[in-house]
């Protein structure tokens, strides 16, 4: 069963939803190192929809949708920004770019989430882990 | 916001006083022979990030210091957290000191690996062989 939570623009209030979805993954008897990347990639999701996404304005909104069963995690995040294109963001694990601020959260969810697709409008990600 | 203006972190605050001020990280900073040892416990979210980045610049300024940072009891960090370690790390080469990462766990050592962040920071098994450097 789905669960949304509409969050406004704020880092506490997004650490409020992200700990209530991670109490329905230790319900599920999720592996450690899902968990763990459940909880980076919900981290760097919710913080690239609050930061880079609505720009911390306290008028916009992130959406977190999730579904969690026991053999799969769906988190769905949206915000009220003008998107972005993920295939544009520099490389950040090549020698030039480690030390530059950006794209390591996007590359992460990458590396740690079994999908990731984002939305045609750049302002919408949908993340699967599968609970092996 | 209690927690940004204390001068000093210790693992004998309690908890709920680090949830309370909006964090969920402690750092225990002690010398210990040559180096400073800075004993990071908890997570290291966007919030925390900015934290630690600060508490890191005020232990690299001194010129020749030897920062050693034990990761041993690190649950958690993001790409903030990381970001905050490499602006230290390039604080380091500023002021002419050094840090070094100390007995990260499995997954935290799988998180620099990805990132290739082990290219940047000198990570070791534990505290006295970063000590030794």
């Amino acid at each position: 069963m789905e669960t949304m939570a509409v969050i406004p623009s704020d880092l506490a209030a997004a650490h409020e939803a992200e700990e209530a979805l991670l109490a329905q993954v230790a319900r599920c008897g999720y592996s450690d190192a899902a968990t763990f990347a459940i909880k980076l990639a919900l981290e760097e999701g919710m913080n690239n929809a609050i930061k880079h996404g609505n720009k911390f304005d306290a008028n916009k909104t992130v959406q977190l949708a999730y579904d969690i069963s026991e053999t799969r995690a769906v988190i769905t995040i949206t915000d009220q920004g003008g998107g972005f294109n993920p295939s544009a963001l520099p490389d950040p694990t090549v020698d030039e770019n480690l030390e530059k601020p950006t794209g390591r959260g996007v590359m992460l969810i990458h590396a740690y989430m079994d999908e990731v697709a984002y939305n045609a409008a750049g302002n919408q990600v949908r993340m699967v882990k599968r609970n092996t | 916001m209690q927690q940004a203006t204390r001068s000093e972190w210790s693992k004998e605050t309690p908890r709920e006083d680090a949830m309370e001020s909006g964090g969920n990280m402690l750092l225990d900073v002690r010398q210990q022979g040559p180096a400073v040892v800075a004993s990071l416990v908890g997570a290291v979210g966007m919030t925390e990030a900015t934290l630690l980045g600060q508490k890191l610049d005020d232990l690299l300024q001194k010129p020749g210091a030897v920062v050693v940072l034990d990761i041993e009891h690190l649950d958690f960090i993001c790409s903030s957290g990381l970001g905050a370690l490499i602006q230290a790390q390039a604080k380091a080469r500023q002021y002419e000191s050094k840090m070094r990462l100390a007995g990260p766990r499995p997954m935290v050592m799988r998180l620099l690996e990805t990132t290739r962040l082990t290219n940047l920071f000198p990570v070791f098994g534990s505290v006295s062989e970063a000590i030794e450097g």
